[in-house]
């Protein structure tokens, strides 16, 4: 282990669920050809005036709220001005000074990481290169992303380890998705995070920070930082200098490479944007936000757990909301640690599987309560839910028709022919549960669903045992 | 006669007339257009808009979609507007004529309309000398009678000062009671669209049509209205008018008329006190933002594109090509104003300065109703007579306080020297007041209701 401990600081950007630009009427559809989600205003026309996004405003208050941050009443918007040219009008319109919202924090798991702020912004569009190639030779420009409303969320450098990061970025996504504030698809470029690392010596004040860009996934964030980590620390442990500059991740060598560096970093020359008035909130804006926050996911967990749930399935289910509000429907007739259980082994992997997304899962809950019900009722074999859940989650179909398609061996003639044979089978586990370990029976049973393919009923497979075992019956 | 003869008169007119380069294009095409449809329209017995028939005139930074405009400027060369102004939108909606677009300084930045990169405007009362600018053009063309009316863009004086070097009516709006979007950009916390006429009526009746909230325009607010239906009657002792006394260090001459236009009125001497930073803080102010408003004329999008050996030359050989001299220097004053380092000494001090002003207007405005000054120095000056950039600076020293206080102000002919030549005399109004000026002042200073 290194002396060396890293300070890690991230910055989010999420773009707002809106269905306009912030300052624009332009749709935010994302996957619409190059240059079609465009109009005069996010362009940067000549002439044009921004106006803003009134619901980018109101997100932009309710993710300040769900990250305990102070809003601010007034706030303004500024230009950030530098030459690129997937920046029509060479100024992004941002928050400097005055951001909506400042000072909050995100705990994640039992640690607090507290956040500097978090202020809108719009993005810039994208450049797209073809250097070398027919029949375009250079870089084009789509503007469409050009304008659409961004939230920048700022931490403290609080984060001690590249797994923290991963597990901050994981648990700020599930919040904001969760109150409906953003969708923080990586892949759809709904999230996007920067990291600010630095290591140091422990009980030595903050060292030199470096700028990581380019991670396409959490675990490339986590990947990044450990490698950044790894050369920062080489780097002073053999007596060298850590330089302030911008960094790329490369995810195919798995190494981040010099960008710029500070000294030649842009003057932005911030100054309040004079098109735009001030960003005033009223105290009635405020708490009808607050109104429009659902249960977040540390009280649904720690609701869950109260209901049964252990830790793990707790985090499992809440991880996404739409599969908890289904889990709710399913426990409201069930129970809900069966509920839980068949969720997490059966309908997941059959989402999963079948890349079904939770809003489209086809079994509707009543169908899967229904099943949990027969399970806790003794009604149904694991090994028989395993063999009918394929087909009930496709068709929606209601467990109880599924069953009577199965043959199920009921004949207790029969039954007790299967179990005695199984108990000739297995003579130490049935010379011990008739010594009165229960547990033995498990084996016995297990034979016999086995040869059955689990349609033996079980309750009837349990009584025929404990007769034997009464009659003492001999293997 | 039909509305298309008459406007076939104009548009023959400017051809044949217009020796003062007041006109950088017109619009033959769609002001025939407009007139026929007008003259059917009419045929049908169609109401027709308030401004029916109407030739208006529109200064080269005021997009007309369809239309080449340049702002003055070789960087926006071949460049059609891709819009219409509000303000367009909304003559057009009235059944004016947009008949032509108008020379200006450069960006609008200057005071004689030299800084075009299409030549110098003339004065049609004196062709060697200026018509004032950045609005020269509008001003010129309003002068020479070639349209009855036309738009200008008044950012520190730029259609007061015209309007006075040129003898018409030249109204700048209270910031924000007309919509700037449209309006290229040069100081968006200072621009505002105003009119040019001879006819106060007529003037009027334009700025009745372009003023109002804008949904496009965040900037823009109501103004108050009421005025309008109130029929002016003379009471005794009113209005009070103010007459700064900062605001007299002028020529011999134009005091001498302004003194004279000013006989027989309530007249109380006040002060401004920080007049005198007026100049240094618009000199700060305005070019900080024009360098941040003119960085997106960088010649990848649209205009002129100048191609280096990789992006950043390309940048600057377009930048260094496209824009002109003056708007350069204020391109660079800017940016150094708004540098992190100097940002706080220049530019904050600078709208912490500009705070105090227009408190100077608020507190004068408790004892007057009307602040009236002569809207320039001096009379119209020879065409490359002032070289020096700070001379031509100090031409905006009386029009300059206005603007950054947001307040309506209207300069209206007040009479001439010995040599021919207009003075110009300033009516500040209260903010939000424009219909009261409108109304009542051009009628007491012309005497021509
Ligand atoms: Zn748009």
């Amino acid at each position: 282990m290194s002396e060396y401990v890293p300070a890690i600081g991230l910055e989010v950007h999420v773009q707002l669920k809106t269905k306009s630009k912030m300052f624009c009427s332009c749709s935010t559809d994302f996957g619409a050809p190059p240059n079609t989600n465009i109009c005069p205003v996010c362009t940067g026309q000549p002439g044009v005036l921004p106006t803003k996004n009134k619901k980018a405003i109101e997100l932009a208050i309710r993710a300040g709220l769900v990250l305990n941050c102070k809003i601010q009443k007034y706030s303004l918007f500024a230009r950030k001005n530098y030459f690129y040219p997937d920046l029509p009008k060479a100024y992004q319109i941002s928050q400097y000074e005055l951001p909506i919202s400042k000072e909050g924090f995100l705990m994640v798991g039992d640690k607090k990481i507290r956040i500097i702020r978090a202020h809108l912004e719009e993005d810039a569009g994208k450049l797209l290169h073809y250097i070398g190639s027919t029949p375009v030779d250079g870089s084009l420009v789509d503007l469409n992303r050009c304008g659409i409303p961004l939230l920048e969320i700022v931490s403290y450098p609080d984060i001690d380890s590249p797994q923290m990061a991963f597990d901050y970025l994981k648990t700020l996504r599930r919040l904001l998705r969760y109150a409906g504030i953003s969708d923080c698809d990586m892949e759809k470029g709904s999230l996007r995070c920067d990291c600010n690392v630095s290591v140091r010596k422990i009980g030595e004040k903050l060292g030199v920070k470096t700028e990581i860009k380019n991670m396409n996934s959490f675990k490339e964030v986590k990947d990044a930082l450990t490698y950044e980590i790894e050369r920062q620390t080489k780097v002073l442990k053999e007596g060298g200098k850590i330089f302030q500059e911008t960094r790329l991740w490369n995810p195919k060598q798995g190494k981040t490479f010099a960008m710029r560096r500070k000294e030649e970093a842009h003057d932005y020359r911030y100054f309040p944007d004079p098109d735009l008035r001030p960003i005033f909130l009223s105290e009635e804006m405020i708490s009808e936000q607050k109104k429009q926050i659902p249960e977040l996911p540390a009280d649904r967990k720690k609701r869950y757990t109260e209901m049964g749930l252990s830790e793990y399935q707790a985090d499992v289910i809440i991880d996404e909301k739409e599969l908890a509000d289904y889990f709710e429907k399913v426990a409201e007739n069930s129970n809900p640690c069966e509920a839980a259980n068949i969720i997490i082994t059966h309908l997941l992997r059959q989402i999963n599987e079948k890349n079904i997304p939770y809003s489209q899962i086809p079994l509707n809950p009543q169908n899967l309560s229904e099943l949990v019900n027969l399970k806790t009722d003794g009604k149904i074999t694991p090994q028989i839910i395993k063999r009918i859940f394929p087909e009930m989650f496709e068709k929606n179909e209601n467990p109880k028709k599924l069953l009577e398609n199965i043959e199920v061996v009921s004949d207790e003639g029969e039954i007790k022919k299967i179990v005695m044979d199984a108990i000739q089978k297995n003579a130490q586990a049935w010379n011990d549960y008739k010594a009165g370990n229960e547990k033995a029976s498990g084996r016995i049973i297990g034979f016999v669903m086995k040869q059955t393919e689990g349609s033996a009923d079980p309750v009837k497979v349990k009584k025929i045992l404990e007769e034997l075992k009464n009659e003492n019956f001999d293997s | 006669m039909s509305y298309f003869d008459e406007i076939k008169n104009y548009l023959e007119r400017i051809k044949k007339q217009d020796k003062y380069n007041a006109f950088l294009e017109i619009f033959e095409q769609r002001a025939l257009n407009k007139a026929e449809e007008l003259d059917e329209r009419k045929k049908r017995g169609e109401k027709l808009g308030n401004l029916a028939g109407i030739p208006v005139a529109v200064k080269d930074n005021i997009l007309v979609k369809g239309e080449k405009f340049t702002c003055g400027s070789k960087i926006l060369e071949g460049f059609v507007a891709p819009y219409s102004a509000t303000v367009v939108e909304k003559l057009e909606a009235a059944d004016a004529v947009i008949i032509g677009r108008t020379n200006m300084d450069e960006f609008a930045m200057g005071s004689s309309t030299e800084n075009s990169a299409y030549g110098p405007t003339k004065n049609p009362h004196d062709l060697k000398r200026v018509a004032g600018g950045s609005s020269g053009g509008s001003a010129a063309a309003v002068a020479g009678d070639l349209v009855p009316v036309a738009l200008g863009s008044d950012t520190g004086g730029s259609i007061r000062q015209p309007a006075a070097f040129c003898g018409v009516l030249g109204f700048k709006p209270t910031y924000g009671a007309v919509s700037r979007y449209g309006l290229v950009a040069f100081a968006s916390s200072l621009d505002q669209i105003g009119v040019f006429a001879k006819d106060p009526d007529l003037l009027e009746s334009v700025f009745d049509v372009i003023y109002g909230v804008d949904e496009k325009d965040e900037t823009s607010h109501k103004i108050d209205t009421s005025p309008k239906n109130v029929a002016f009657q003379r009471i005794e002792g009113y209005p009070k008018i103010g007459v700064p006394k900062e605001f007299l260090n002028c020529s011999q001459e134009v005091r001498e008329i302004f003194e004279k236009a000013l006989k027989g009125f309530n007249i109380v001497e006040i002060s401004l006190p920080h007049t005198e930073y007026a100049v240094a803080v618009y000199y700060i102010v305005a070019p900080s933002e024009a360098s941040s408003n003119l960085a997106r004329f960088d010649g990848v999008r649209y205009g002129r594109r100048i191609e280096g050996d990789d992006l950043i030359s390309t940048y600057s050989k377009t930048r260094g090509h496209g824009f002109g001299e003056e708007v350069k220097r204020r391109i660079m004053i800017g940016t150094f104003s708004l540098s992190s380092g100097y940002y706080d000494a220049y530019y904050l001090k600078a709208q912490k300065v500009r705070t105090l002003i227009a408190e100077d207007f608020r507190d004068a405005f408790k004892k007057v109703d009307y602040i009236v000054t002569p809207t320039t120095p001096t009379p119209a000056f020879k065409i490359g007579e002032i070289t020096d950039p700070l001379s031509l600076y100090l031409q905006d020293v009386y029009t300059i306080p206005a603007s950054l206080a947001g307040l309506p102000a209207i300069s209206i002919p007040a009479g001439k020297t010995k040599d021919g030549l207009p003075v110009g005399l300033q009516i500040i109004g209260k903010r939000n007041s424009d219909f009261m000026l409108l109304f009542h002042d051009i009628f007491y200073f012309t005497g021509e209701k």
